[in-house]
């Protein structure tokens, strides 16, 4: 050790012995233990609120299937009605985000002819949807009835004559982007997006907020019976937003054929967009 | 510095303070010279670090993996708490910097006499870290890879800052 160090090494002893300790430091240890248990048990209780409070959180998160979600669905449900032949299975959250609606789509014609829509289930939200949930949608399943009390808020059945295969045939739901969790929120408070269901033969569909420029034209697949106008198609566009949609008195929708021919005598109107919760 | 058994755990299953065993006896022959590490690494309240030293060893008794090294954990507490008291306060003296400094305690009035002064002035120009390895190299007596184990550093490090940390108080003794 250097003659540095030991000089250090003294000086810290001195100082270090000067430091004079108060009598009676352990019940005061004591008593400083027990304080800290209380605040340990304090915070305890306030994770376990935090906890439960997020379980509730989870619980009232509304589901949001996805497109390959419902098509999952859409098999389980043709298994429990053979009947009622392919089905689209299209959710919204409702304004007070405490349910979950389903409406399946029926068609009786092998010609693909669409002939009515079958507005059905009020599911309260869980965790998980099961498809025994699904039975649900029996009890709207038959046109000719009256929807049950329960779902009568919930459903509108439309019953849509068959048109041929030309037709055009509009329904509306309110906005709600289902693909995007973030706005869900966003969704609870919007209402417009268009839901058109069109012919096989339909290949290209403009929908127009009357009084407006915008126009949206969407290329749609041979197969699609049902387009779902998200907030994002529509933006996608940049002609026509949700706010087109909200303020709009009117909106055309004009159809394109595979053989160029267009189809334009189907206006929705706003109140058509509002009948829908 | 002896071994220190353990008998039950510092907290119960509903969170209440139990009294290991061991503690009492840790606090009787550590208590003064937690005390005294708390006053050389420069806490301003020596006597409230050690405190809460021993009242979060006593509280995390039950997670110690080694109560063997019970003390090792101790001194590692009061470093932290000590350099965190010194980062509170480099933090409220840069933003109060037009206010006076702060007048010394009593205790520390007394403590600082005349002898004292040129080593408490000659500590004071070391940085934090090496303050830390200059108490505890020169008055723990602790080893080179002791030090390092407590302050999670390598040995090579604390090497480094003990010469540093030498080289400054040299300069500081001799101006002193």
């Amino acid at each position: 050790m250097e003659a540095w160090e030991r000089t250090v090494s003294t000086a810290l002893d001195k100082v270090a012995n000067d430091v004079r300790v108060r009598e009676g430091a352990w019940a005061e240890h004591e008593n400083r233990v027990a304080v800290q248990a209380r605040h340990q048990r304090r915070r305890r209780s306030a994770g376990v609120a935090t906890a439960s409070l997020v379980l509730l959180v989870g619980i009232t998160t509304p589901i949001l299937l996805s497109q390959s979600d419902s098509a999952d669905l859409a098999p389980g449900l043709s298994r429990q009605r053979s009947d009622i032949g392919p089905l689209k299975v299209v959710e919204y959250i409702n304004g007070s985000r405490t349910a979950l609606w389903i409406y399946a789509e029926r068609r009786t014609s092998s010609a693909g002819d669409i002939t009515d829509f079958l507005c059905t289930a009020h599911l309260p939200i869980s965790q998980e949807l099961k498809s025994s949930d699904l039975t649900l949608l029996e009890t709207g399943d038959d046109p000719s009835a009256e929807p049950p009390a329960s779902t009568q808020r919930a459903c509108r059945p439309t019953t849509v004559a068959n048109t041929g295969p030309a037709a055009i045939h509009p329904i509306a739901i309110p906005i709600c982007d289902t693909k995007k969790l973030g706005q869900v929120a966003d969704c609870a408070n919007q209402t417009g997006v268009v839901v058109v269901a069109v012919a096989p033969d339909v290949r290209q569909l403009h929908v127009r907020a009357i009084g407006g420029e915008a126009v949206t034209a969407g290329e749609l697949g041979r197969t699609d019976e049902l387009a779902l106008f998200s907030a994002d198609f529509l933006n996608g566009s940049g002609q026509l937003t949700p706010e087109d949609m909200l303020t709009s008195q009117q909106f055309n929708i004009t159809a394109k054929r595979d053989d160029g021919t267009t189809i334009d005598d189907v206006t929705l109107s706003n109140d058509d967009v509002r009948a829908w919760p | 510095m002896g071994a220190v058994s353990t008998e039950s755990d510092a907290t119960n299953q509903r969170g209440r303070a139990v009294r290991p065993a061991a503690l009492p006896t840790l606090f009787d022959q550590h208590f003064e010279q937690t005390v005294r590490l708390a006053h050389l690494l420069g806490a301003e309240d020596p006597e409230d670090v050690a405190q809460e030293a021993f009242v979060r060893l006593h509280l995390r008794w039950s997670r110690l993996r080694d109560t063997e090294r019970a003390l090792a954990y101790l001194n590692v507490i009061v470093l932290n708490l000590t350099r965190s008291h010194f980062r509170r306060n480099l933090r409220s003296k840069a933003i109060s910097s037009e206010r006076q400094a702060d007048a010394k305690s009593a205790e520390l009035e007394a403590l600082g006499a005349d002898d004292q002064e040129p080593i408490l002035a000659a500590l004071n120009t070391l940085t934090v870290r090496q303050r830390q390895v200059v108490v505890l190299r020169y008055w723990l007596d602790l080893s080179i890879d002791d030090i390092a184990e407590r302050l999670r550093v390598s040995p090579g490090t604390v090497k480094a800052t003990l010469s540093q940390a030498g080289s400054k108080l040299r300069i500081a003794l001799k101006e002193g």
